[in-house]
């Protein structure tokens, strides 16, 4: 009888225990998601300073993107396709976030041109007018241009040029990736083409989590 | 408006690409989008259906309502994007080519009268066995929300 009644009672603590197990364990926070389509930086990676100009003519540097989420495509205005097309998927992600999660920050968009030569702050105010709500342009010289993509790892060249000239008709090769900038203005991730809507909607909000 | 091509030869043409077993290509999914305030270059996309046992080469587009239109591609190079001018298009037989957004597309140049969306926009698709498709659409401009 006295060995039945141990038993019993090392079961009953076994399963008490069993039962504090599972009470800790769904007590603890879920991991965070992780993205689906972006890659997103072990660290986030600090800017160099720079300086730029925006739309308005006004500086926009490193403090812009204190307080808020940014993504960042390096373009141009004369670029007929990839770039409107890019900005569009862009700005339509924003449009679908703004529905689903209408309480929470959304993103910002930021086309920085790689174009200086014709993409004044005046025609960057018309161009990015053109993709709604939250579109900012920036622009600045080829050096601010260069130690900015330089360490987001973005390339850009201008095609069949010997030097600057303001010619009307080339084309400036660029990096196609979306870079994400977090509200401490820091690199956080970044998005390789091709792209798609869905893939920003899907992963902004994981992305925009507190790591 | 002033048409590129008499209108006789428009349906002498198109009627040309068409045999007893049906036309010999096709063009479905053409939109055209108006160019961003203060761009000069509108662009377009289609798809180009080879229906014969044969290849075929598109070597010229044209629209009356512009002044130029050229055949492009972006090309995607370790993320690097990269325009090339092409001169020609070939569709492999019973094949279609897709012009879309990152890749093949139309530039439109000198627009001749105000580009207003919701206007019909005509592209005439060439082959070099000289066979024209002609498509009608109507103009669109880069929606910021789907």
């Amino acid at each position: 009888m006295a060995t039945s009644n141990k038993t019993v009672a090392l079961i009953l603590v076994l399963v008490a225990a069993l039962g504090v197990g599972v009470w800790l364990i769904n007590r603890q926070p879920a991991p965070p998601a992780a993205p689906q389509y972006a890659l997103r930086l072990p660290e986030t990676l600090e800017l160099p300073d720079f300086q730029l100009l925006d739309q308005d003519g006004l500086l926009l540097d490193n403090d812009w993107f204190n307080g808020r989420w940014t993504m960042v495509f390096f373009g141009f205005t004369h670029c007929p396709d990839i770039c409107p097309a890019t900005l569009s998927m862009l700005s339509a992600a924003r449009s679908r976030l703004s529905k689903q999660r209408p309480d929470q920050q959304l993103p910002d968009i930021l086309l920085i041109s790689v174009d200086p030569g014709r993409d004044s702050p005046e025609s960057l105010k018309q161009y990015v007018a053109h993709f709604g709500d939250g579109v900012s342009g920036a622009t600045g010289s080829q050096q601010e241009l260069r130690k900015l993509a330089t360490t987001l790892g973005i390339y850009f060249e201008r095609e069949g040029s010997d030097g600057y000239r303001p010619d009307k008709d080339y084309n400036v090769a660029h990096s196609a990736h979306v870079i994400i900038i977090d509200d401490h203005g820091n690199y956080s991730a970044v998005f390789g083409p091709p792209h798609s809507i869905a893939a920003f909607v899907t992963d902004m909000p994981v992305l925009m989590t507190a790591r | 408006m002033t048409m590129r091509f008499p209108g006789a030869l428009f349906l002498v043409l198109v009627l040309g690409a068409c045999g007893e077993s049906g036309p010999r290509f096709s063009i479905t999914n053409a939109e055209v989008i108006a160019a961003a305030p203060g761009r000069t270059a509108s662009v377009a996309y289609l798809i180009i259906e080879n229906h014969r046992d044969e290849p075929l080469t598109v070597t010229h587009i044209a629209s009356p309502q512009f002044a130029s239109v050229e055949m492009h591609e972006t090309v995607l190079n370790n993320g690097v994007a990269r325009m090339r001018a092409l001169s020609s298009v070939t569709v492999e037989s019973n094949a279609s080519v897709e012009f879309k957004p990152g890749g093949k597309h139309l530039m439109l140049f000198g627009p001749v009268k105000a580009l207003i969306p919701g206007k019909p926009v005509a592209l005439h698709i060439q082959l070099a066995s000289g066979d024209i498709s002609i498509v009608e659409t109507t103009l669109k401009t880069r929606h910021s929300t789907d």
